[in-house]
């Protein structure tokens, strides 16, 4: 997986220039966009990372860009910055789901930790989506009957039920089970019930 | 007594007696004639004398000219007297009335009265007749002659007209016959008081042929020496009788208006006491009628609103003004102001002097109420407003400053982390402590262009090269990151030097080309060319620069509120951009304004003096 990057949306070349070195400074990666448009042209969806958003920007402001990113079901932490206390603003952001709001001047060292907390959540957040797609793939890469004979198991029948009701062998039954295990990579039922519920394949009990 | 005294007695008494006599002998010739005869006939005594009394009479019908009168009638006898046309000596001829009769002895007495005279007189008195007549005929009143009975015995054309009766059936007809009140007893009642106090006057109703019942005011008199006669005056006053009607109806109208008006009226003596006032009046000032009748407006009305109305009141009362209206307190009873809307008038003499005036006073406290809420809710409004513009004002400072701020710190901050981590990038630490230098600079034009506006008056300014500040704001904006769009510098060469304060016209320029940056952005994306052009020229003893973008314009209605303070049309700009701009330039005895033609993009001008 590639390194999650700082992203620093400022119109204001020097605090653009100054929060990128802190960042930089405390080892991470940073990219820097003068505008919520240059932002969105670089946009990679696959890129894991946080972003540093003034909120005070033209022609796109930091709340527009937000509301643009939500649409695309971007899940990256996004912590504002403001010249200025404004609550209604603040308010708003956090309903929208803003990871933080740091008033400007920011305290580096507050900067630093929010930044360190957004990436690891970030990072967390698309190594539930990697592992996910694996799950997916291998589930989808089930035979009709393999996913029947889970389908059955997760709903509780033995094998020998699912054997009469499928009109197939206990034996056949036995071995579709062990390849459903083997591809899946679960160790037991219980794990494959777990992973049939996170891809929503049978709802939560 | 002898006979010769009997003789003069008896000539000087024949000759003293008004009528003209003679007398004739049996033979009817003339032996005696007076005075008066002699001057009727024009003859002397002694052309009389033996004169036959046929000679005196011109229209005798021949045949009895001969023989003498005496020989018919020795002694003609006309005793009641017989119109003749006599004959003067000279031969004109009168009119004469003989009358003759016998004396003792065959003499004839022979009395003339000159018919001339009485004619003239008969002749005068109809003339005079026909005037009186023809006055009663044009006298628009009707005329009766009434006799004390009652009967009608004279009638005008006037009142035959109004009647409706023909002339000959009114003069069958009795005065009780036309009289609509009174009964025929009444009548005769009335005309035997009439007959004792020789006139009267009164109204009364007459009745017409058809039936119509009409208003009369009679006048009649009575002439006792005019044959007992009672004359009668008849004036039709049904046109007066309608006026009066019309005039009792408006006035009661009047006093119901004045009675059940909504707004109070009264009737004010010039020295200002109540005089009448109607309830609502009464209701509105808290008097009961009786108090307030004992009172003046002076007495009830607020001391701050009485010099006002006192003023307006003499100039109505002196009759330089007509009416006056004004706003004012009466002070109620038992405490308290009302307000209310005063309208008076005045009520003049003939001579124009002010009998009364009219006060006609509506309630207002209400509106007063109201209008104190909505002036408190303006305050309010005002108020907000100041806050509202106070706290735009305070975001805009602590954006200006948190910038550069923000910066400082973050540098600051990444080289305490450069040198923690023992400093392992010299040329990053550099350019952290730079930056920060930099940036805390920056934070201190701030402040300063806030004091410089905030004492504008002291701006410090030295002779400057306008091409020069218009390339630096270019610099600052480049710094800024406004890169990609094209601008054209058309900078007049050899510009004479301005006189101006660098820091804030470079804060103008910033300003202006930033916005024409913006304007550009907003119009439509690649549907023009973006540029911006930046010229600079000689207007008169001023410099002008002019910042021309490609943009979409400004609307006209726009367009003269721009330099506004807080007016923006940016989502969240805060409208002060231009407005410090504008104030900026002014206070260097410059101008700057703003000129668009819709979609044809708009130029901000501004002009600065020489140096020289």
């Amino acid at each position: 997986m590639s390194r999650a990057i700082v992203f620093i949306v400022d119109d204001d070349a020097a605090v653009r220039d100054s929060l990128g070195l802190l960042c930089e400074t405390a080892g991470l990666e940073v990219e820097r966009h003068d505008s919520a448009e240059s932002f969105l042209s670089a946009y990679r969806p696959q890129q894991p990372g946080c972003l540093v958003l003034d909120v005070r920007m033209g022609p796109m402001s930091g709340p527009e860009l937000h509301a643009e990113l939500s649409r695309r079901a971007s899940q990256l932490p996004i912590i504002y910055l403001t010249g200025h206390g404004d609550i209604p603003m603040s308010v708003r952001a956090f309903k929208a789901g803003a990871e933080d709001f740091l008033t400007k001047p920011v305290n580096g060292a507050e900067l630093l930790e929010r930044v360190h907390a957004a990436l690891q959540k970030s990072r967390e957040m698309f190594d539930r989506q990697a592992k996910l797609a694996v799950r997916r793939q291998r589930l989808a890469d089930l035979t009709p009957r393999e996913r029947e004979v889970m389908l059955l198991a997760l709903a509780g029948y033995a094998n020998k039920a699912i054997a009469s009701k499928m009109g197939i062998s206990h034996r056949t039954v036995e071995a579709h089970r062990a390849r459903v295990l083997q591809k899946t990579g679960a160790a037991t039922m219980v794990e494959l019930a777990r992973i049939a519920e996170d891809c929503e394949l049978v709802p939560r009990p | 007594m002898p006979d010769d005294l009997k003789n003069i007695i008896c000539r000087w008494l024949l000759d003293r007696a008004d009528i003209p006599l003679l007398v004739t002998d049996a033979d009817g010739a003339v032996v005696l004639s007076n005075a008066g005869a002699q001057s009727l006939f024009g003859r002397s005594t002694e052309q009389f004398s033996g004169l036959r009394l046929e000679t005196l009479i011109a229209d005798l019908p021949d045949g009895k000219r001969q023989p003498s009168l005496a020989s018919h009638a020795p002694t003609p006898s006309y005793e009641s007297g017989r119109k003749i046309s006599a004959r003067r000596l000279d031969g004109g001829e009168f009119l004469a009335r003989l009358r003759a009769s016998p004396l003792e002895g065959g003499l004839t007495l022979a009395l003339f009265e000159d018919l001339a005279e009485h004619e003239r007189i008969e002749q005068a008195l109809s003339e005079q007749e026909l005037q009186y007549r023809a006055i009663i005929e044009t006298a628009a009143d009707g005329f009766w002659i009434v006799a004390g009975d009652g009967r009608i015995l004279a009638i005008n054309d006037s009142y035959v007209r109004r009647s409706g009766y023909s002339r000959d059936e009114l003069l069958s007809m009795r005065v009780s016959d036309l009289e609509a009140i009174e009964s025929p007893s009444d009548v005769s009642a009335h005309i035997e008081k009439v007959l004792a106090n020789g006139s009267d006057q009164f109204e009364t109703l007459h009745r017409t042929k058809s039936g119509e019942v009409w208003p009369v005011e009679i006048f009649v008199s009575y002439w006792a020496n005019a044959g007992g006669r009672l004359f009668v005056f008849a004036r039709d006053i049904t046109a007066r009788k309608l006026t009066q009607e019309a005039l009792r109806e408006s006035e009661a109208r009047f006093r119901a208006i004045f009675e059940h008006a909504a707004v109070g009226i009264a009737q004010l003596a010039p020295d200002g006491r109540w005089l009448r006032m109607n309830d609502k009046l009464c209701e509105i000032v808290g008097y009961p009628r009786e108090e307030l009748q004992k009172r003046t407006f002076q007495s009830i009305t607020h001391p701050d609103d009485l010099g006002a109305d006192l003023d307006l009141a003499r100039q109505l009362l002196a009759g330089e003004i007509e009416h006056y209206q004004m706003e004012k307190r009466y002070l109620r009873k038992g405490g308290g102001t009302v307000w209310v809307n005063l309208t008076a008038t005045a009520v003049r003499h003939p001579d124009g002097s002010a009998d009364y005036a009219i006060a006609a006073v509506e309630d207002i406290s209400e509106r007063k109420r109201a209008e104190a809420a909505l002036k408190d809710l303006q305050l309010e409004m005002e108020q907000l407003t100041r806050q509202q513009a106070a706290r735009q004002t305070v975001t805009a400072i602590a954006h200006e400053l948190n910038q550069p701020l923000s910066a400082v710190a973050a540098y600051a901050e990444a080289a305490l982390s450069l040198l923690r981590a023992g400093n392992p990038q010299p040329e990053q630490l550099r350019h952290a402590l730079e930056g920060s230098a930099q940036q805390a600079q920056r934070a201190g034009s701030v402040v300063r262009e806030l004091m410089a506006f905030l004492n504008k008056n002291e701006i410090a300014t030295e002779p400057l090269d306008l091409n020069d500040l218009v390339r630096r704001a270019l610099d600052q904006i480049n710094m800024d990151g406004h890169d990609g769009i094209a601008i054209h510098l058309e900078l007049a060469n050899g510009l004479a030097p301005v006189r101006a304060n660098r820091l804030q016209v470079e804060k103008v320029l910033v300003n202006i080309i930033k916005n024409g940056i913006e304007a550009m952005h907003d119009a439509a994306a690649g549907k023009r060319s973006i540029s911006l052009t930046i010229r600079t020229s000689v207007e008169g003893s001023m410099a002008r620069a002019a910042v021309c973008d490609s943009g979409a314009g400004i609307a006209t209605d726009t367009l003269h509120r721009i330099f506004d303070p807080f007016f923006t049309t940016k989502p969240d700009g805060l409208g002060m951009g231009l407005a410090i701009s504008r104030t900026i330039i002014e206070s260097h005895g410059g101008r700057l304004w703003a000129e668009s033609v819709q979609d044809a993009g708009a130029c901000f001008n501004f002009t600065l003096p020489f140096a020289a």
